[in-house]
């Protein structure tokens, strides 16, 4: 790598291709990948690839300081907090209830303090070996609360909220709608340096005045579209027709050759009735009739 | 004596310069020499100073060096966790409530904080080897926001421009309906009528109040036509005076001289019966300005005008 792919995107097609392994080398690729890579750097559960990296709240299902319950493996049963996102594998890295592994970490990669080669690191779990703990109103004993496992939950509408600062969808229990199971409360944390203050956000300035004058400078409308734009220009160009239409399929071997064989048939000189044969033929219809009349 | 272009092995020998050859005469005596234009630290105290290592203390930055800009709190390169990384972009909504000078501000501050961004992520990249993107992550949003103020933009021409198309058609019965009302209302609304007028002039035809502000074209005489008119129209049934000026031109001044006359006087009847006096004056010396050079005569009035108000400014001021 040159360090200048950043500021180019040359050769990126290229890169691209070479990115692209074939499916069925995919596995094989990732056994060696596996097995050299130092066992403190492998994933617990298989990365994924960028597409399918959850984006959305709704993808995710829970958030950091849900409670979970693992429903897999050695650790199954075991209650805990969410931690954090794992990006990568699409996972959730647990409190130190839930599942870690102890793996040899060489001396260049040890943090402050350390004084061991062997280091416990969380495990991240997949969304389908955890279920949702939440705490629900017992109907049984009123008043009281009682602890349980969500099966599964389902999103109905949405709201605006503060501590998430923006739209959420409320989380029902599938089954019983009725059942909304507030999100966490994440840790709160200050605005952003790039960050706009609502009011000024909010605050409107732009106000139609006047329909005789440009809401924007003339100077500026170069800056801001293209007056020759391609797009809408409403006239196509031959290139253009070239790109949109598409080639002509190519004629078999067999059509070829019946094409070929019709075009010879319909260029044999037709056969003209001459005159004596025209009088011979004349004659024989007129003897005909000539019988029967 | 002889030159010797080249000469032999003993040539240098005889001809170099011994105690027997004559010397050369003494320079004549220069009794007005000019003194040194220039006096250096070597002509007086030339002293030796302590060396200065190079170090880069040594080298002083001035605060507002314009490639500071580059930099965030003038920093080398900012860490991950210092970055900006919860803001999103601005949406296109929250972006079409913002005036144009806004939003020109905004996309200059987009820019200064995508070239430091894009000065850490090179650094990052070609320096360091890395290949996270971080710096870009934030870039980007960055980027979504200037495209979007872009779009905003592009669409608010367009909707001036379809506007003005269809406002066309409508100009003309909207006017004739405001000049309905505006006649029709009674004496008591007159401050409130001029001030419509004030906001129909500017909304409709582009005429500023501030008479230095305004560009002159087509719309401003035709607008200024208009109201000239209107204002006629409005103290004609007060003043006879006016009324006959009226008469006379036929129920409508269409002279931009004269239009510009009426056009600047104040909204009182005294003021416009001035004015009618004044266009009274400018016929019967047949002064009238040409179809073809109103713009331009126009123009040179409001220049004047704004020279004048300059002026009295200045006096009053003083």
């Amino acid at each position: 790598m040159s360090g200048y792919q950043h500021l180019s995107k040359a050769g990126s097609r290229f890169l691209k291709q070479v990115e692209n392994r074939p499916k069925h080398l995919v596995d094989h690729f990732k056994k060696f990948e596996e097995k050299s890579m130092p066992s403190f750097l492998v994933p617990s559960i298989p990365r994924v690839e960028d597409e399918e990296r959850f984006k959305s709240v709704r993808e995710w299902k829970y958030m950091p300081g849900d409670r979970v319950v693992v429903t897999k493996g050695k650790w199954k049963g075991q209650v805990c907090l969410i931690h954090q996102h794992d990006k990568e594998t699409n996972g959730f890295v647990l409190d130190e209830n839930g599942p870690t592994k102890t793996v040899p970490v060489p001396k260049q990669f040890w943090s402050e303090g350390q004084n061991s080669h062997m280091v416990t690191f969380p495990m991240a779990v997949s969304q389908n070996d955890v279920k949702l703990v939440a705490d629900i109103d017992d109907q049984k004993a009123p008043g009281e609360t009682k602890t349980v496992a969500v099966r599964d939950i389902v999103f109905r509408g949405s709201y605006y909220d503060e501590a998430y600062k923006k739209l959420m969808p409320f989380r029902c229990v599938s089954g019983q709608e009725d059942l909304v199971i507030p999100w966490p409360q994440p840790e709160k944390k200050p605005d952003g340096t790039l960050a706009t203050s609502p009011e000024v956000a909010r605050e409107q300035t732009f106000w139609v005045s006047s329909i005789a004058q440009s809401p924007i400078p003339q100077g500026a409308l170069l800056t801001i579209r293209n007056p020759k734009s391609k797009f809408r220009r409403g006239v196509l160009t031959a290139r253009d027709i070239g790109k949109l239409v598409a080639p002509k399929m190519p004629l078999t071997k067999t059509k070829k050759s019946y094409i070929a064989e019709k075009q010879q048939l319909a260029a044999r000189p037709k056969r003209k009735l001459s005159d004596d044969e025209r009088e011979l033929i004349g004659s024989k219809v007129f003897e005909y009739y000539s019988q029967n009349a | 004596m002889l030159s010797f272009k080249r000469g032999l092995h003993s040539t240098a020998v005889s001809l170099a310069r011994t105690k027997y050859t004559k010397p050369k005469p003494k320079p004549k005596s220069r009794p007005h020499v000019r003194p040194p234009t220039q006096h250096t630290h070597h002509s007086n105290d030339l002293s030796v100073t302590a060396p200065i290592p190079p170090a880069a203390a040594n080298i002083v930055t001035p605060d507002d060096h314009p490639l500071w800009q580059f930099f965030a709190d003038k920093k080398y390169m900012r860490k991950f966790d210092e970055l900006d990384n919860d803001s999103r972009a601005w949406s296109i909504p929250e972006l079409r409530r913002k005036s144009f000078d806004d939003l020109h501000s905004l996309w200059y501050t987009s820019l200064r904080e995508r070239n430091v961004l894009a000065r850490e992520n090179h650094l990052l990249k070609n320096d360091m080897g890395s290949n996270q993107d971080s710096y870009e992550a934030v870039a980007e949003k960055i980027r979504t926001s200037m495209w979007r103020i872009r779009h905003v933009l592009s669409e608010r021409d367009w909707a001036f421009k379809k506007a003005n198309e269809q406002f066309d058609s409508h100009k003309n019965k909207f006017l004739q309906e405001f000049e309905t009302d505006f006649l029709e209302a009674p004496i008591v609304e007159d401050e409130e009528c001029f001030e419509k007028l004030t906001r129909l002039q500017s909304s409709v035809f582009g005429i500023s109040e501030f008479i230095d502000e305004n560009i002159v074209d087509r719309t401003f005489v035709d607008g200024m036509k208009y109201v000239a008119n209107l204002k006629l129209k409005k103290f004609a049934s007060r003043s006879d005076d006016i009324r006959e000026l009226l008469e006379q031109s036929n129920h409508s001044i269409s002279d931009a001289g004269e239009a510009f006359v009426v056009f600047t006087a104040e909204n009182s009847e005294t003021a416009v019966k001035e004015a009618s006096d004044v266009v009274k004056e400018l016929r019967s010396k047949g002064n009238s300005v040409s179809r073809y050079d109103e713009l331009e005569t126009v123009n040179d009035y409001v220049k004047q005008l704004a020279a004048a108000q300059v002026e009295k400014n200045v006096v009053s001021g003083v």
